[in-house]
């Protein structure tokens, strides 16, 4: 498989950043998905770290295991995703050392109740652990696609206000409306590229496969709102689209497109390589296309771009909390219109024990494809983040019943 | 004469089927998987040769099935046990459409066409309430040999609903049950019926498909065909002739031969 050459940029942005986390001062604790405040923070200087992306950091580092045992063995039940249980038994392994340094204790919590259902629980209980300020942003929930965000803007905008004033204090310093701006302008762009690189992954030969995906994932999310964000996926786009261009795959040999829904097991990034063997690239995933950058939001009134971004108008591809009706009917059509305009040839449905949201209707979504597309399907069952859930030989062998199906 | 083999190396049993070039089964053998695969195989070629004369250098082509399959030293590109076991049920069964296959370790459900080509599968590989292991294991908490487990399921005229969904609490809830004094046969009915729902509930999300075809370990319990076939209203063919273990295997020496079609 082929590296993009901008990885080496983003993997320095990635240590620098967590050098940031250590070194500078004050840190929120953030909530990663659907959160304006993460684009505010960078804004007033406040370091932003994601229990969330350090979860999959520790999953990625095989230490799920012993984390989610110690989580358990204090009272956080498994039942619950397994993000909080690798926070929760990081945090409560102290004396240890941990992959990246860790997470240094924050100043404020940040969190927006349109995330992830977990969520507003797993922060409150973390607001309890380190007693500091707590922000949350109060977003309603739509209860269908067809809901019209713009009847909660005005609502949710003065929630961003407010929420600005309590981040001003903890920072010392003031958001000014040409920054606020500017920020807005570079959430908006960062967005663009992020679509236009999935746009080019339609072509044959895909030019990246799904983890060249998951990495770079890091850029609009973890650098939300800022420039050198905006740069680094400026650089991706343009090295993606001389791929294009030159026709280079990110798999040697590709002769089966594969759609991958779920989160994918952290820990076992590395069985892509083992689709790859197969000509197997995956050029298109529910993770990377449905949750992040969705949709074109307007910067125009920056307080509004923000207030969409909350009210899940980044993540409005049929996932999240943001939308009530989640899985089913919108998500059908969408996934049918990318397996044709992807020309995918077979779907690898995960079943993801932590995550309800994804996973609830998982196999009316395999059932559709198998049925209305008339393509294979394997359903595979794991954890995100918990490894105790995956077994390398139930995998193997169903992906190579899989690969028999799809033929050479 | 030239010989083709296929190898099936499972969690508990190690299945080898010899075919000659017409593919008419020429021999057969079943050893215990053991912890040591390589010589659980190398142990079942041994006696393909004692008690059947074919020389492992008479075998020309060979195919490695099962979990153990990249385990065998054996260089052969090795084949997914689901596309071994569909096509050796369309060998024994033309007609077969949905397989059945329940094995010690997992349960497969698989939806093929005419040629044995697999159109799709479902696998329950995580709930061991859902597999040959559940009445096996609980057939041993009884004290019961599992041809008696059998034989009380067939001749009980009722059933004990078992819910738990745990094998490990459903052997609770067995023994709870016989010290609060329910029927030992309907208990072991309950049992036999329990695990036929969690398959028909696998088999309802492919869909069924006539012919329905049993194999595995599992299509050896007469009493769990039995309430398979009342769970999906379906008539279940089984390997004539054949032990039900050893339909993967000859698949995997069909394969190997390079050509499909009925066993002569």
């Amino acid at each position: 498989m082929k590296k993009l050459e901008c990885g080496k940029a983003v993997s320095g942005a990635l240590r620098q950043y967590y050098r940031d986390i250590w070194e500078k001062r004050p840190l929120a604790w953030s909530v990663v998905s659907s959160n304006p405040l993460n684009d505010i923070c960078n804004l007033l200087g406040i370091q932003v770290a994601y229990p969330e992306n350090y979860a999959c950091v520790c999953a990625a580092q095989h230490l799920s295991e012993k984390y989610c045992t110690i989580a358990e063995s204090n009272n956080y039940k498994s039942d619950l995703c397994s993000y909080i249980r690798n926070n929760f038994g990081f945090l409560l392994d102290q004396g240890s050392e941990h992959p990246l340094g860790g997470l240094p204790k924050p100043d404020v919590i940040t969190v927006v109740s349109n995330a992830c259902l977990n969520y507003i629980k797993w922060f409150d209980a973390l607001r309890l652990h380190f007693d500091v300020p707590y922000v949350l942003l109060n977003t309603p929930h739509k209860m269908s696609q067809d809901d019209d965000p713009s009847l909660y803007v005005d609502y949710v905008a003065g929630e961003i206000e407010e929420a600005i004033k309590e981040l001003e204090k903890i920072s010392g310093r003031k958001v000014t409306s040409a920054k606020l701006k500017e920020t807005a302008h570079y959430s908006r762009e960062q967005g663009k590229y992020w679509r236009e690189i999935l746009e080019l992954n339609k072509s044959t030969p895909a030019p990246l496969n799904f983890p060249d995906l998951a990495n770079l994932i890091f850029v609009p999310t973890s650098l939300s709102g800022t420039e050198l964000g905006l740069s680094l996926l400026k650089q991706a786009y343009e090295e993606v689209r001389d791929r294009v261009k030159n026709g280079v795959g990110a798999i040697d040999d590709e002769r089966h497109r594969l759609i991958l829904l779920n989160i994918p097991p952290w820990y076992r990034l590395g069985i892509s390589s083992y689709f790859a063997e197969k000509g197997c690239v995956l050029p298109f995933g529910d993770y990377t296309r449905y949750v992040w950058c969705t949709q074109d939001i307007d910067d125009s009134d920056p307080l509004e771009h923000f207030a969409y971004k909350a009210l899940g108008m980044a993540t409005d591809g049929g996932y999240g909390s943001s939308t009530v009706e989640t899985l089913y009917g919108p998500l059908e059509k969408r996934i049918e219109e990318d397996i044709k305009a992807y020309n995918i040839d077979g779907a690898v449905v995960q079943i993801n024990k932590s995550c309800k949201i994804m996973s609830t209707g998982g196999l009316d979504i395999a059932r559709f494809i198998r049925d209305k597309m008339d393509i294979p399907v394997v359903v595979l069952d794991a954890d995100q983040a918990d490894e105790r859930f995956y077994s390398d030989a139930e995998f193997k062998q169903r992906l190579d019943a899989f690969f028999d199906a799809l033929g050479e | 004469m030239k010989y083709f083999a296929g190898i099936d190396s499972g969690s508990t049993t190690t299945k080898i089927i010899i075919v000659d070039e017409a593919g008419t089964i020429v021999a057969s053998e079943i050893v215990l998987s053991g912890s040591n695969l390589r010589e659980s195989a190398n142990t079942a070629f041994e006696n393909i040769e004692r008690r059947h004369g074919i020389r492992r250098d008479q075998v020309v082509g060979f195919v490695p099935t099962g979990y153990g399959r990249f385990l065998l030293g054996i260089d052969s590109k090795p084949i997914s046990e689901i596309t071994c076991c569909a096509r050796g049920s369309v060998a024994l069964l033309p007609s077969a459409r949905t397989i059945i296959d329940v094995g010690g370790q997992d349960t497969k459900v698989i939806r093929i066409d005419p040629k044995g080509t697999v159109k799709q599968f479902s696998m329950n590989d995580k709930c061991a309430a859902g597999t040959g292991k559940f009445i096996e294991r609980i057939a041993v908490s009884l004290g019961l040999e599992l041809e008696q487990m059998v034989q009380l399921s067939l001749d009980s005229s009722s059933k004990i609903s078992i819910s738990n969904t745990c094998a490990v609490f459903a052997e609770t809830e067995v023994i709870s049950r016989i010290s609060g004094g329910e029927d030992l046969g309907s208990i072991v009915r309950g049992l036999h019926y329990s695990l036929a729902s969690r398959v028909g509930t696998q088999l309802a999300r492919l869909g069924l498909e006539k012919d329905v075809f049993m194999c595995g370990g599992g299509a050896l319990n007469a009493a769990l065909v039995k309430e398979m076939s009342e769970v999906i209203s379906a008539e279940i063919a089984r390997p004539e002739g054949l032990d039900c273990r050893l339909v993967a295997a000859l698949g995997a020496a069909l394969i190997a031969r390079g050509k499909q079609g009925p066993v002569a």
